[in-house]
């Protein structure tokens, strides 16, 4: 009967703690999948993962980090696990140091419209492995290094650095000479 | 148009981005949470159907073979029987752990790695192994009739080799290629571990 526990049919509580997630960070959900996810389906499929597990994870909270932590905590946990199923683990996946050193094919190419912007920073973010993810999704939704450190793990030191890399390499593929991307 | 901090600023680009509004609703999830339940319990028939079925070949093969293939098929079945009590016994706690968010990402997402690395183990010894070991069997049976019977089923024989080869192969190919993905885990667990040193 173990399932029991895990699969039930939910309690008061946990949907309002859900109502109050999806209301809040619904379209935070919605970006953090388009970095796991390139196929429009497909990350549909994924956002309806998160958006189900996040409520069955809500059988389970208590208040012992902020709402929006553990919003990231699972929704990063389910996309993480999207990107170990479809097996794009062993495909050429990227740490932010290795994608630092990788030239750039687009490079003195300036795109003056924000699609074509945001689809070069999408294929940025899907070459990086999970864990890198979870930061450059953090640093791009505007988290502070405390906030990172809550959802990823990952020491202040090592933030960081990471954070470091990644303006570099932004600064680097959307021109900013640095300052804009601070 | 460089200096254009909406359309070159990356946070503004990426926080701006068009997004579809959810249709997950209480409704929806409720829905989700039935065809969950429903896909775990045809999972758990498809297994024993599976079994069954495996469990008749090797039967019938027990009723042909004698001494050493008929061990080798008693104990395909045996082998079989025994997986598909460890292969389900984690069905229901399979898609999230309950304890899951508690962990950060970095927890979280070794804990994933790990437990890949483990099912994918576990698909090797509890689900391929006893296959591969009727398999084997069987070729081992059907050449043992074909060298009594003697010439008669020659030509049988040698119009199985293609048969025989493609089944090699897969056998082969499936067991390197799930050890290539075992391999390719453990390098992961590793890159984790070095990460959590730096963390210290």
């Amino acid at each position: 009967m173990g399932g029991t526990k895990s699969i039930s049919t939910g309690t008061a509580r946990q949907d309002d703690l859900y109502r109050d997630a999806a209301a809040q960070y619904g379209s935070s959900i919605e970006r953090l999948a388009s970095a796991y996810e390139a196929d429009p389906e497909r990350r549909r499929d994924l956002s309806q993962d998160i958006h189900f597990q996040l409520w069955r994870s809500f059988q389970g909270y208590d208040g012992r980090c902020s709402l929006r932590t553990w919003v990231y905590r699972v929704a990063h946990h389910v996309a993480a696990s999207h990107v170990l199923r479809e097996r794009r683990i062993f495909s050429k996946l990227v740490s932010l140091e290795e994608l630092e050193m990788l030239p750039d094919k687009d490079q003195g190419q300036f795109a003056a419209d924000q699609r074509r912007n945001l689809d070069r920073l999408s294929v940025l973010i899907q070459q990086l492995k999970p864990l890198d993810r979870q930061v450059i999704v953090s640093y791009l939704e505007d988290m502070d290094a405390v906030s990172i450190g809550e959802i990823t793990g990952l020491s202040p030191g090592n933030i960081a650095m990471k954070i470091h890399r990644i303006k570099n390499i932004l600064a680097r593929r959307f021109h900013q000479g640095g300052g804009h991307a601070e | 148009m460089r200096n254009d901090s909406s359309t070159n600023d990356p946070r503004t680009i990426w926080q701006n981005q068009p997004t579809e509004p959810s249709i997950m609703t209480l409704e929806k999830i409720r829905q989700k949470l039935q065809e969950l339940h429903a896909k775990t319990r045809r999972g758990l028939l498809g297994g024993i159907a599976v079994s069954l079925v495996f469990a008749g070949i090797s039967g019938y093969g027990i009723a042909l073979g004698d001494g050493p293939v008929r061990a080798a098929f008693a104990f395909a079945i045996a082998w079989s029987v025994a997986g598909q009590y460890f292969l389900n016994r984690g069905m229901w706690s399979a898609a999230l752990p309950a304890d899951a968010p508690l962990g950060t990402g970095l927890e979280s997402y070794r804990r994933e790695v790990e437990r890949r690395r483990y099912l994918s183990g576990r698909f090797l010894l509890w689900s391929f192994g006893p296959v591969a070991l009727a398999i084997a069997a069987l070729i081992v049976l059907l050449l043992s009739f074909g060298i009594r019977r003697g010439m008669l089923l020659k030509g049988t024989l040698l119009n199985m080799i293609p048969f025989f080869s493609v089944l090699a192969i897969w056998i082969v190919g499936v067991f390197v290629m799930r050890m290539r993905e075992r391999r390719q885990l453990q390098r992961e667990i590793d890159e984790l571990n070095d990460i959590e040193r730096a963390n210290l």
